[in-house]
């Protein structure tokens, strides 16, 4: 039964039939009496999830098929195979298979235990339940999920989750809509609109009546669109069903208390892990390797056998038959055989190893402390295990900006109104926040000469400029409150007014109005998630404040309040900075609204009694929006009297009878839910009356705040800002909105149409009518690019308007906010005619009923409304950065790694944060690229190729990246979207990588989800570079996809993101553990042990292969079958498991203070090409030494061959777990036992027991007795003390060596951090080891550039280079003071870092360079006392104890 | 933000140690819908927090040697110090071992026919004709002091050839196997007798049914060619005259290893139904009455030498006997002696040479210097190497003391 495609089944478009036919499934209900009639809907898949891949019965033969698909496994098998040809086997055939055997059943138990957790996890979902008219009950009665067919009618109720595609028919909402969280399907957490399907009587619904045919697509992969009809039953009529009417399966529902629904579409979504990654170019070599062996022995074997003149009377030959003793076939014989023999050169058990490995390491990732998220609970999480070494080799890192730099928490901060500047509240600021205030005030980027221009420009306005109504002049961005605005609020009302009061009315009209922003009552109730996560978020934030101060406010809020389950949903407001200032405020603002409403003739609602008596304003306001109505026919009735807020808080509102039913009445389905049995039908009694709380209470200012669920964090801080500010936005429906007016109380607005907010119009609209004049007004809000162009064309004569300097002044402000690192919206309004308005309207009626191209008819038309704009002001909205973000980056541009940042930002609050980020420098020269066309973007590619003097070659696609530009940190790239698509054309993108690739830092602005991908594959791609991506939201998907390494926040915007992502992180700062700290452990783990592997079957092989000298090339192997497989399965398996998952060679604290020590991870130190080579020469010398001691030492005695075997493979597992050990860089006590225990248990302990037990197996090696006899003799003995030492010594010279005289990085700080003054300070003093320098040094007198975090370690270089001439500046010493950008702070003065700009070489990028050979560096190098360095001194200061607060002086 | 997060880290450390410390942690508590406004105060237990140990938290304390000049050279000199004695004694030891090994591959019966030629017609070496019996005088230099052991040793005897190694069957040589029992396939083409006429017509007296190709016990190559010289020793005293000749008495018992004897090699019962190997002049029955287990030369040649060029142990000499009187009473005095070959075994295919060999034994095997030699060298290399770390870690401490006193600014670039 049920489905069994693996993909998602809704998209699995299949061949056949477009569309399918469901009807109601109650109608085929088999009663008792009477024989079932076909039930048409069976034919479709039910809701039985499965995302397992095998079951009982199908797991051995698929598992097996996958695994075959493996080229080793088919190798092995191939093996296994040939073994069986009598002519060439070399082992039993018992033996042979067994580690091929054994790799696949570990592969298959390993599949098995992830499909069973699948399976349990399966078989949760399917057993949820839900309720599912059945028509033999008359009622709808528990169900479980797995049971639910297309047809099915369900109905849900709020914050359940949808268990399948449903059609909806019927919502408790009055107006037919429902609200819906898609966060399972895309992540986002907004509320989405969703209505019941026209035509159907939307305030009775019974499934009884419901009998009509639906017609819907076939399952398809698109989950935006949906079409298909409904034919109603009795009349010829046929509904169209759009997507607004399907709610997928995984949504969750908010904010509506019932509705019901019919399954159309049932079945599983099934997301397929990435293919693995497994390709090893080494595993090739160890192919040619092998068939070369093979060949030699082949080749050898007939040379052997010609060399007996007469082969038949040689008595040992036992060739029988004439054509088998011909050296040619004896030499082809052979090589089958050797290929058996040596089989384990291709490395089997590395593959085995590495998935053990990978697996260790991502549970050690899983179970980091640093990487957990206390507030939220979610520990770093890796969805994808295979690519944990890939961490290590970071060199591109793409981040997004929103949510994964910043907080996504948005406070509101500033606006400018008529071109008066006016700020948000300000209370105190937070140490951190006033550390990058400073930072941006002493900041003047070199933006753009216009930029220079406009500061000056606007310098110029302001001092003509004319006080502002507050008084204040103009002069500063610190501009007056916005408290002074309150006053002017709270007397105003929808009466017209005149001039600049108009405008701050309509402005904040729009703030409240122009949105999606729904006020949800029970969310609080209801919602456990939302809940959670805000007090947690609070914390997050209030971390940096002393723990004392926020304990005690939220006290103080407490008693405040009085409302103790309020008390910490408040946080997030009292964030603001705001609390005290706000708080009596607000008091003064209820008094005055009581004032207020005690004399205004509006609705009376100030006192809770007035909840007592919803009916009379409900009566009221539909009277007033009937009467608004007018013409609208086609809108549904607005119901009678139920309201979209339902259940009302306890916390705000005195219990009455009908709001407390519902309450009751769910927890009691709830308790009965799970008590089981009929309580489905019980049920059903109380669900057919759904109360209706009152829609006027007079909510409380804390009240309404958290009631805001909005779709984007910005809309919610303007609507919040508003309400603070007066104009409160009360309630949303499909068709109206209410606000509060200080002066006015409760105002219904007729909302006409939501124009809503897409990433390309980039802008938002509402189309309102006036609640007094009754006219018809556009709202609008969206970015400035979209507004500005869109503005009315203002008649210069009139001067009265002043519009010109107000619009000029507004750009301004606009900049400014920009340059602070705010996020700016533009507001604009339009009053429209009414005529104007119903030419409009007819021409969007008939868009919106076009079949073809409409949404692009309805774009088109909503465009044509959105014109001749009134600009009413700008906003500024503050994301915060999150904590640890310019650490991490600090620390991963000292590491060598670029960070570019995609964002769908406006392009200065884009640089804005890049510099809070320490993304940017002070010391860097913006490259800014902002073009319209192709040509222009060219040109200005190649102007800035030519200004920063980079030799171009057109010819640099083809050269294929064999000579790589060096990274000039002196530079940063900046983008917007317009040009980054011009630069991703085909005839400039290799110029402009060219161009990004010198680039330290860029940035892209406005980038589409499409054009981060794109960038990433073009840097992944044509660099050839290790890329990872970073990212919160939706739109961060395609990027995550692209790059090598995803990486997904699980934040703000649900979990999309995370679903794509390989890994999934918490917060942006865990980044640093991950990438520095983990990523460089599994990089060096998995290096070193797949190194040794590679030896390890090398050793193995040759030892064999020495024999084959001295048998005539035979393929007769001295080394008992057993042991051979034994060999590297058992007997030296541990160890370099524990090498892969356990060893550390450098403290996590270590790695996170000396970022530069990243670089020898990211450039493979640890694994470079002739480390594959010097390791098999390195196993070929030891297995010599394996194999040749025993062999002097037994020739010419008696000894046999399986005893000379023993020594031989006693030596060789002892030499190859010395080897393991040398290997190793930290030695706890599992390593203790793993190399101790591995030869002991592994080797002589299988070894003994299996000489004593077997008397007569193993044909033709009989073990029987004789290791027992081995170990008493000092043939045995002598040569296992001699041969590790020996065979090890080459390596142990050569390491002990390199480590004195050339120590890298890692190996002097592996020798520093043992020293005990680095147990307190992590920082240490590395050198740049010289040797990286082939030649002379490159000059680098301006490619070289200022790594501001790796100072220490470029100071070294230099001078190491200068010699002592060079030397002798006047350093600190401080050796905490050696990274002050990781210990996150203190941005260098300008005029420091400009000397300090031409110290030559570089951090491990440069180095890589270095490295990379043959590179002709044209400047010559220009050294002298000039270049000595300085460096800030720096100091902390302790704030508090946790914040660290940074002052940078110039020393 | 590391000192932060240090803190932050210190700080969760902490709170798991409250909790640990105040004894369980208190159970996970779910907010009650019903509870009062105290319990939501609380945050939710974190659930997913992983766990604070060591052992996750990668922090177990490790011991983290550094392979530098000065952690090496201790190293070295001690290694060195240890195998140079070793060595040295090793080498003595083996000296001390005497051996006198006797080429015999060449000599020439008394008519002064080549043995070698003549063992090389296959009829020679199937013992259809009575052997060739070659004399040679030989001179052992030194007295053989202690337990002496005849050898024979052959060279360029691919004993390891893989298809020589496995042709055998350990059930047959165990007794498992009736006769009729088919032996294993590696055996062949010395498994089944062909029972043709050619060539091997002449073994019908033991053939049991010659025309129908019966089961070969023991089977396989390495039991069908088995050694089949064999030697008698006569001492020529000083002191007896010239003429007399003393055998040295010696024996075979004992030749092999115990374990083989008596797990596997077994007696069979039966051998009716089979055939001895093809070049096998006696039957096994005739070989040893407790065939397979007293057949201790079958059991010696079964165990397949390692190397091309072996020894095989084939006589151990009885200091004891009776016969003897006293002369070999503490191994064999130094003189003429006279050994008699039976010389029947072919090795002039495989250009092969046949040795005698009569050597004492020590503690550390046999006379082989190698082992001993190589510890010598090796222990010297690592005292040279050692040497050359010391060095190598006075130069770099030297550079490290330099640049430190240049205020650790000045490194100049080290050479090598």
């Amino acid at each position: 039964m049920g489905n069994r495609c693996c993909l998602p089944c809704r998209r699995n478009a299949k061949q056949g039939p477009s569309t399918r036919l469901i009807e109601a499934n109650f109608r085929f209900e088999s009663a008792p009496d009477v024989p079932a009639e076909p039930n048409p809907n069976h034919q479709f898949a039910n809701n039985y999830v499965r995302t397992t891949k095998y079951s009982l019965l199908t797991f051995l033969p698929l598992n097996l098929w996958e695994q075959f698909h493996r080229f080793a496994n088919v190798y092995f098998v191939f093996i296994v195979v040939l073994n069986f040809m009598p002519e060439v086997s070399a082992f039993a055939k018992e033996l042979a298979p067994i580690p091929v055997l054994f790799v696949l059943s570990v592969t298959a138990i390993k599949d098995g235990f992830e499909n069973y957790r699948r399976y349990k996890s399966d078989k949760k979902i399917n057993h949820q339940s839900c309720r599912v008219y059945r028509q033999s009950k008359n009622c709808f009665v528990d169900e479980e999920w797995q049971n639910l067919w297309p047809g099915d009618i369900v109905r849900l109720h709020a914050n359940e989750v949808i268990p399948a595609d449903i059609l909806l028919l019927h919502s408790s909402d009055t107006a037919g809509i429902c609200y819906i969280e898609t966060s399972n399907i895309d992540g986002e957490t907004n509320l989405k609109q969703r209505e019941v399907m026209r035509g159907l009587d939307l305030r009775q619904f019974n499934p009884e009546t419901f009998t009509h045919t639906v017609e819907v697509e076939m399952p398809n992969t698109d989950i935006y669109r949906f079409d298909g009809s409904v034919r109603l039953n009795g009349k010829d009529n046929i509904v169209a069903i759009h997507k607004e009417n399907l709610i997928l399966r995984g949504c969750t529902i908010k904010n509506t208390d019932v509705l019901e629904g019919m399954v159309i579409y049932a079945g599983p979504r099934f997301k397929r892990s990435k293919l693995e990654r497994q390709i090893n170019k080494d595993v090739i070599w160890c192919v040619i390797i092998l068939f070369v062996t093979c060949l030699f022995g082949a080749v050898g074997s007939g040379v052997w056998l010609s060399g007996f003149v007469t082969p038949e009377t040689v008595i040992f030959l036992s060739l029988g038959n004439d054509t088998a003793s011909s050296p040619a076939v004896q030499a082809i014989i052979n090589f089958w055989t050797y290929i058996i023999i040596m089989q384990a050169m291709i490395p089997l058990s590395l593959y085995v190893t590495v998935e053990f490995v990978k697996l260790g390491q991502t549970i050690y990732i899983t179970n980091d402390l640093d990487m957990y998220d206390e507030e939220k609970d979610i520990p770093a999480e890796c969805r994808a295990l295979n690519i944990t070494e890939d961490l290590g080799q970071i060199q591109y890192v793409f981040s997004d900006k929103t949510g994964t730099l910043t907080e996504n928490k948005m406070e509101f901060k500033r606006c400018s109104i008529m071109g008066h500047d006016y700020e948000h509240s300000p209370a105190q600021i937070q140490p951190q926040k006033r550390d990058s205030r400073t930072s941006i005030n002493s900041q003047k980027p070199i933006l753009d000469s216009t930029t220079k221009k406009k500061e000056q420009m606007f310098n110029n306005s302001v001092i003509d400029s004319p006080a502002d109504d507050s008084g204040a002049p103009l002069t500063t961005l610190h501009a007056s409150p916005m408290s002074g605005i309150r006053g002017e609020l709270a007397s105003m009302s929808f009466q017209p007014s005149s001039g600049d009061r108009q405008t701050l009315f309509d402005f904040f009209l729009v703030m409240s109005v122009c949105n999606s922003v729904v006020v949800s009552m029970n969310k609080n109730q209801s919602d456990p998630e939302t809940t959670q996560s805000q007090p947690r978020l609070a914390a997050v934030s209030n971390k940096k404040k002393k723990s004392k101060k926020s304990k005690k406010k939220r006290r103080r809020g407490n008693s405040r309040d009085g409302d103790n389950g309020e008390s910490d949903r408040e946080q997030p407001r009292r964030r603001n900075g705001n609390d005290s200032e706000t708080d009596t405020e607000a008091t003064r603002l209820r008094q005055r609204h009581r004032r207020d409403d005690q004399t205004s003739a509006a609705v009376p609602e100030d006192a809770p009694d007035d909840v007592a008596d919803p009916s009379t304003t409900r009566k009221k306001r539909r009277r007033s929006l009937s009467r608004q109505r007018g013409g609208l026919a086609e809108l549904p009735p607005l119901g009678d009297g139920r309201a979209t807020t339902t259940t009302a808080n306890a916390g705000f509102s005195a219990p009455n009878d009908e709001v407390g039913t519902p309450v009751r009445g769910r927890a009691g389905r709830a308790r009965r839910g799970r008590d089981g049995g009929d309580s489905g039908v019980e049920e059903c009694r109380y669900e057919t009356h759904v109360a209706t709380p009152n829609l006027y209470q007079r909510y409380s200012d804390s009240t309404l705040l958290e009631s805001y669920v909005a779709e984007s964090p910005d809309e919610a801080a303007l609507v919040k800002t508003a309400c603070e500010y007066g104009m409160k936005l009360v309630q949303r429906g499909p068709d109206f909105c209410s606000v509060w007016l200080p002066a006015q109380g409760h105002v219904t607005i007729e909302v006409l149409h939501v124009l809503p907010f897409d990433s390309d119009r980039k802008r938002m609209s509402v189309i309102v009518r006036h609640p007094v004049t009754g006219q018809v007004i556009l709202l609008t809000k969206g970015a400035d690019s979209a507004i500005f162009s869109r503005l009315k064309e203002e008649d210069s004569n009139d001067p009265s308007s002043d519009a010109d300097r107000i619009l000029l002044h507004t750009k301004l402000h606009l900049d400014q906010y920009a340059l602070m690192g705010l996020r700016t919206l533009c507001l604009a309004i339009r009053y429209l005619g009414n005529e104007e308005y119903a030419d409009w309207l007819a021409e969007f009626r008939r868009a919106e009923r076009s079949i073809v191209g409409r949404e692009e008819a309805v774009s088109r038309t909503i465009d044509q409304i959105e014109q001749q704009l009134q600009l009413l002001g700008v906003t500024g909205i503050e994301d915060r950065l999150q904590d640890g973000v310019p650490d991490t980056i600090a620390s991963f541009r000292a590491a060598g790694i670029n960070v570019w940042v995609l964002t769908g930002d406006k392009q200065e609050t884009a640089i804005q944060i890049s510099y809070s980020a320490r993304l940017v420098t002070e010391a860097q020269r913006l490259l800014v690229l902002n073009a319209d066309t192709l040509a222009q973007t060219e040109d200005k590619v190649r102007r800035y190729l030519q200004e920063i003097d980079c030799t171009y070659n057109p010819e640099y696609q083809i050269r294929q990246r064999r000579e790589r530009p060096a990274i000039r940190d002196d530079l940063a790239l900046v983008l917007d979207g317009g040009t980054l698509r011009h630069c991703l054309e085909d005839s400039l993108k290799f110029d402009f990588l060219f161009l990004a690739e010198q680039c330290g830092s860029v940035i892209c602005c406005r980038a589409t989800p499409s054009q981060k991908a794109a960038i990433v594959s073009l840097v992944k791609e044509n660099l050839q570079m290790q890329t990872l991506a970073i990212g919160d939201g939706a739109n961060d998907v395609n990027m995550i996809q692209t790059a090598d390494i995803g990486i997904g926040l699980s934040g703000q915007e649900g979990m999309q993101a995370v679903m794509a992502a390989d890994f999934a992180l918490a917060r942006f700062r865990f980044l640093k553990k991950l990438v520095l700290v983990h990523g460089h452990w599994c990089y060096d783990r998995l290096a070193r042990m797949s190194l040794y592997l590679f030896y390890k079957n090398c050793v193995y092989i040759m030892m064999l292969f020495w024999f084959q000298l001295f048998n005539g090339f035979s393929g007769q192997v001295h080394i008992g079958q057993l042991y051979q497989v034994c060999f590297n399965l058992t007997m030296t398996a541990l160890a370099p498991l524990i090498m892969g998952i356990l060893d550390r060679h450098l403290r996590a604290d270590i790695l996170l203070a000396n970022p530069i020590l990243y670089s020898d991870a990211q450039n493979c130190r640890s694994y470079l090409p002739w480390h594959f080579w010097f390791n098999i020469l390195d196993a070929v010398w030891q297995s010599m030494v394996i194999y040749f001691v025993p062999h002097l030492v037994i020739v010419n005695s008696d000894c046999d061959i399986w005893s000379f075997g023993d020594i031989v493979v006693s030596a060789g597992v002892i030499t190859a777990v010395a080897h393991n050990a040398l290997e190793l860089r930290g030695w706890t006590g599992i390593h203790w036992f793993a190399i101790i225990g591995s030869p002991i248990v592994a080797w002589f302990g299988f070894a003994l027991v299996l000489n004593v037990i077997c008397t007569n197996c193993m044909h033709p090696d009989n073990p029987y007795y004789v290791i027992i006899r081995g170990v008493t003799t000092s043939q045995f003995w002598l040569p296992q003390l001699l041969i590790p030492f020996l065979a090890l010594l080459p390596r142990l010279s050569v390491r002990a060596f390199r480590n004195t005289l050339r120590p890298n990085l890692t190996a002097q700080a592996m020798r520093l951090q043992s020293l005990p003054r680095h147990r307190a300070n992590p920082h240490l003093p590395l050198q740049t080891p010289p040797k990286s320098f082939p030649g002379p040094p490159p000059s680098m007198s301006r490619v070289g550039s200022m790594r501001f975090p790796s100072a220490p370690a470029l100071r070294r270089l230099s001078v190491a280079w200068l010699g002592s001439g060079g030397g002798g500046g006047s350093l600190s010493k401080r050796n905490s003071m050696a990274h002050p950008a990781s210990q996150g702070g203190g941005a260098p003065d300008r005029s420091e870092s400009a000397s300090a700009v031409d110290i030559r070489a570089g951090s491990g990028r440069s180095r890589r360079e270095f490295d990379s050979g043959s590179r002709h560096h044209k400047r010559s190098r220009s050294l002298g006392a000039s270049q000595r360095i300085r460096r800030p001194s720096v100091s902390f200061v302790n704030a508090g104890g946790e914040g660290v607060t940074m002052a940078t002086t110039v020393c | 933000p590391i000192i932060q997060s240090m803190a932050s880290n210190k700080r969760a450390q902490h709170e798991m140690q409250a909790h640990s410390s105040g004894g369980p942690p208190p159970p996970p508590q779910y907010p009650d819908a019903d509870a009062g406004a105290d319990n939501e105060e609380k945050p939710p237990p974190p659930l997913r927090k992983p766990s604070d140990s060591k052992f996750h938290q990668q922090k177990l304390p490790a011991w983290q040697p550094l392979l530098t000049a000065r952690s090496v050279f201790p190293l070295f000199f001690l290694v060195g110090a240890a195998f140079v004695p070793i060595g040295a004694v090793l080498f003595t030891a083996s000296q001390s071992v005497k051996e006198a090994e006797f080429n015999y591959t060449n000599c020439r019966d008394a008519s002064g026919i080549s043995c070698l030629e003549q063992a090389n017609k296959p009829d020679y070496y199937r013992w259809l004709r009575p052997p060739c019996v070659c004399n040679m005088s030989i001179h052992l230099p030194d007295n053989l002091t202690g337990q002496v052991f005849a050898y024979y040793a052959l060279t360029n005897f691919y004993q390891n050839h893989r298809r020589y190694v496995k042709s055998r069957d350990d059930s047959q040589l165990l007794g498992w196997k009736p006769g009729s029992e088919e032996p294993l396939q590696d055996c062949s083409p010395y498994r089944q007798d062909p029972g043709s006429e050619e060539p091997l017509q002449d073994c019908s007296p033991y053939r049991q049914d010659p025309g129908s190709g019966s089961w070969i016990l023991p089977c396989g190559a390495i039991a069908n060619s088995l050694f089949n010289d064999t030697f008698q020793l006569f001492y020529h005293s000083p002191t007896a005259g010239a003429d007399l000749a003393v055998e040295v008495p010696w024996t075979s018992r004992g030749i092999s290893w115990a374990s083989d004897r008596e797990r596997k090699f077994g007696r069979v019962k039966n051998f009716t139904g089979t055939s001895k190997p093809p070049n096998w002049r006696l039957s096994p029955e005739q070989r040893s009455a407790d065939s397979f287990q007293g057949d201790e030369e079958l059991i010696v040649w079964m165990r397949t030498a390692a190397l091309p060029s072996f020894r095989k142990l084939h006589r151990i000499v009885l200091h004891n006997a009776s016969s003897a009187a006293d002369w070999f009473k503490d191994g064999l005095p130094s003189g003429n002696y006279t050994l008699l070959v039976n010389y029947a075994y072919p090795v002039n295919a495989f250009s092969g040479t046949k040795s005698f060999v009569l050597t004492t034994s020590s503690w550390s095997g046999g006379r082989n210097p190698a082992l001993g030699i190589i510890y010598m060298v090796v222990g010297c290399l690592h005292i040279v190497l050692g040497a050359l770390f010391v060095v190598i870690h006075i130069q770099a401490s030297k550079n490290l003391r330099s640049s430190n006193n240049e205020d650790q600014q000045t490194i100049r670039p080290v050479f090598l």
